[in-house]
C-alpha cells in the first residue's frame, strides 16, 4: 500500500515537518561534535607534531619550567600537579557535602526550604570565577596569612577550598536529581514493607542513585580540572614546584593562560602551550570515558549483590 | 448487633474521610471487613480504592498534601491510625502489593527477604528455606531456582509481581492488601495470581482492588462498590454484582456483563 509505505516504512511514520525538526536536531548535533574534534586537531596542529613531539609530551608532563634558562626548559610537572592537588582537594570537600545537600534538598528538606535552598544554589554557579578570586582573596589568603604564617597567603589549600565551593552548585544539584527521582519511584514501595528510612536509603536508593551521583562527580570534576581565573588568583601563580598543601601553585589552566599571550608564534614555548592545553584536554576526555565506564561496572556489581 | 459467635471485624471503618490538600478523596466510608474472607473493591478509576488502601497501610502520608481529614479506622479492634504498635509494624502486619511490580535493586533473594531481614534477623541456612517458600508460594521457585543470585528486576512482568507478593508474604502480615495486582499482566500470570489469592484466603485476610468484574467474582466473597470516594453498594459479592439496587452501579454491571 501506498501509505505504508510513505509513513511506515521509509519514514518511520514521520510527517514533513517532523522530518524538517529531525534533520535540524542531526545538524546541530554534528555541529557539535564537529568543534569538539576541530578543537582537538587545532590544538594538535599548533602543539608541534613532528620528530619531537613524543618527547615533548614526556617533557610537558616531568620537566621544569625555566622558559629564561638556556636552553629554555619548558616542562610543565609543577602545573600538573598543582592541578591535581587543586583538584583533589575541591572534590573531597565538595563530593560529601554536594551529596548532603543533593540529599537534603530532594528528600528531607520541609518544602519552604527545599524552594528557597534550590534558587539561591543555583545563583551560587552563575557567580563569575573573577568575583569568587576577589571574594577567596579577602578571605581565605588573609586568613591563612595569620593562622599559618605565612608570608603570603596564597595557596593550593586556599585555591581548592574556593574551587570546591564554585563546584558545589553542579555536584548538589545533579545529585538532587538523581536522588529525587530514585525516592520518588521506590518510596512508597520499600517504605509499605515496613523498613525504616536508613534501611531503604542504604538498600535501595543509594544503589539506583549511584550512576546519578557518579555523573555529579564527573560534572565537578571537569569543572574544576578546567577552572582557569580564580585557581589562577588564589594558589600564587608561581612556577615553584609545589611541595605541600600550603605552598604556592600554579595549575595547568593558569600557567597557560599566564604565558600564551607573551609567546611568539610557533616558537618552541608557544609549541609546548599548545601541547599543555592538548594534553589538558585530552585528559579531561579520558576521565569522563574512565567515570562511565566505572559507573557500569560498580553499578553492575551493586546492582547485582 | 455483635453476638458472641461472630468474630470482630478485621477493619471496621466509620465516617471516613481523606483528602488530597482540597480535594476531597473519600468522604464518609462506612464498612466492616470481614476476617477471613477475600474483599474486592470495585469501581471507575479515581474514585478512591487506592486511596483506602494506602490509609489501611498507613502509607497514606507518603502522598504529598494528602490526610486523613476526618473519621476513624479500628483494625482488629483497636485504632489504626494511632495504632499502639506504631507506623512500622502496621505496614508489616498490613502488607500491600502494588499496581505496578516493582523488584528492587538486588537479587531475587534479596528481594524476597527484604522485609523480613528487616523485621527478623535470621540466619543463613533458615534464610535459604523461606526464600523457597514464599517462592514456592506465588510458582516462581521452579522457573527462577537456578538464578536466585541474578537482579530481579531481569524477570518479565508477571514474574516480578510474582516476587512482589512473595516480598510481602515473607513478612508474615496478617492481612495483604492488593492495588489492582493483576492490572499489567498477561492472563496468564493472571490466572496464577488469581490461584494464588485462593490458596492463600485460608492463611491471611485479603482486601484487592480490581477493575475486573469477573476477577471479583472469582475470588471474592465479601465485595464493596465505589462511586466517587463513597461506598455505592457492599455486601456477598454475588448479591452485588447480580442485583446491585444503586442505579448507578446497575449501569456499570449491567454494560460491563450483558
Amino acid at each position: 500500500m501506498k501509505w505504508d509505505k510513505d509513513l511506515s516504512t521509509r519514514h518511520g511514520g514521520l510527517s514533513a515537518r517532523d522530518r524538517i525538526v529531525r534533520s535540524l536536531c542531526l545538524l546541530f548535533l554534528v555541529a557539535g561534535v564537529g568543534i569538539l574534534i576541530l578543537t582537538i586537531v587545532y590544538l594538535f596542529i599548533e602543539s608541534g607534531p613532528g620528530k619531537g613531539f613524543p618527547y615533548r609530551v614526556l617533557d610537558c608532563f616531568t620537566g621544569e619550567w625555566q622558559p629564561l634558562a638556556t636552553p629554555p626548559k619548558l616542562g610543565m610537572a609543577h602545573a600538573w600537579v598543582s592541578t591535581f592537588m587543586i583538584t583533589g582537594i575541591a572534590l573531597a570537600i565538595s563530593l560529601p557535602i554536594g551529596f548532603g545537600i543533593g540529599l537534603f534538598t530532594s528528600e528531607i528538606a520541609p518544602l519552604i526550604v527545599r524552594r528557597l535552598l534550590t534558587p539561591s544554589l543555583e545563583l551560587l554557579a552563575g557567580i563569575p570565577a573573577v568575583v569568587y578570586g576577589f571574594f577567596g582573596a579577602v578571605t581565605l589568603v588573609r586568613w591563612f596569612e595569620k593562622v599559618f604564617q605565612l608570608s603570603t597567603g596564597e595557596t593550593i589549600l586556599g585555591a581548592g577550598i574556593v574551587l570546591s565551593v564554585m563546584m558545589l552548585p553542579f555536584i548538589a544539584s545533579t545529585s538532587a536529581e538523581a536522588f529525587r527521582a530514585v525516592f520518588r519511584e521506590y518510596r512508597e514501595s520499600v517504605l509499605s514493607l515496613g523498613v525504616d528510612q536508613l534501611t531503604m536509603f542504604r538498600r535501595v536508593i543509594l544503589v539506583r542513585a549511584f550512576p546519578g551521583l557518579i555523573a555529579a562527580a564527573a560534572l565537578g570534576l571537569a569543572r574544576g580540572v578546567g577552572e582557569t581565573l580564580a585557581v589562577l588568583m588564589l594558589s600564587g601563580n608561581t612556577t615553584a614546584f609545589p611541595d605541600s598543601i600550603l605552598s604556592r601553585g600554579q595549575p595547568i589552566t593558569a600557567l597557560l593562560a599566564t604565558e600564551i599571550g607573551e609567546t611568539a608564534v610557533d616558537s618552541e614555548k608557544y609549541h609546548m602551550l599548545f601541547t599543555g592545553a592538548l594534553c589538558l584536554m585530552l585528559l579531561v576526555l579520558l576521565l569522563n570515558l574512565a567515570i562511565s565506564f566505572l559507573k557500569k561496572k560498580v553499578y553492575g556489581t551493586l546492582y547485582a549483590s | 448487633m455483635e453476638s458472641n459467635n461472630t468474630p470482630i471485624p478485621l477493619f471496621e471503618i466509620r465516617d471516613l474521610h481523606v483528602r488530597y490538600g482540597d480535594m476531597a478523596v473519600l468522604h464518609g466510608i462506612n464498612t466492616d471487613m470481614p476476617a477471613r474472607e477475600v474483599t474486592a473493591i470495585l469501581g471507575p478509576s479515581g474514585c478512591g480504592k487506592s486511596t483506602l488502601l494506602r490509609v489501611l497501610n498507613r502509607t497514606l502520608k507518603l502522598t504529598p498534601m494528602a490526610r486523613v481529614s476526618g473519621g476513624t479506622v479500628k483494625y482488629q479492634g483497636e485504632n489504626l491510625l494511632s495504632h499502639p504498635l506504631g507506623e512500622q509494624q502496621i505496614r508489616k502486619r498490613i502488607g500491600i502489593v502494588q499496581q505496578r511490580p516493582l523488584p528492587f535493586p538486588m537479587s531475587i533473594r534479596d528481594n524476597v527477604m527484604f522485609g523480613a531481614d528487616y523485621h527478623n534477623k535470621t540466619r543463613a541456612a533458615e534464610k535459604d528455606e523461606q526464600v523457597h517458600t514464599y517462592l514456592d508460594k506465588v510458582g516462581l521457585w521452579e522457573e527462577v531456582k537456578d538464578r536466585l543470585k541474578s537482579p530481579g528486576s531481569m524477570l518479565s512482568i508477571g514474574q516480578q509481581q510474582r516476587l512482589c507478593i512473595a516480598r510481602s508474604l515473607a513478612n508474615r502480615p496478617e492481612v495483604l492488601l492488593m492495588d489492582e495486582p493483576c492490572s499489567a499482566l498477561d492472563p496468564d500470570s493472571t490466572a496464577k495470581i488469581e490461584d494464588l489469592i485462593l490458596k492463600l484466603k485460608d492463611e491471611i485476610a485479603i482486601v484487592i482492588v480490581t477493575h475486573n468484574l469477573a476477577q471479583a467474582r472469582r475470588v471474592s466473597s465479601n465485595c464493596l462498590f465505589f462511586l466517587n470516594g463513597t461506598i455505592a453498594e457492599q455486601g456477598k459479592t454475588a448479591g452485588v454484582l447480580n442485583n446491585p439496587a444503586h442505579p448507578s452501579v446497575q449501569a456499570i454491571v449491567m454494560g460491563r456483563e450483558g
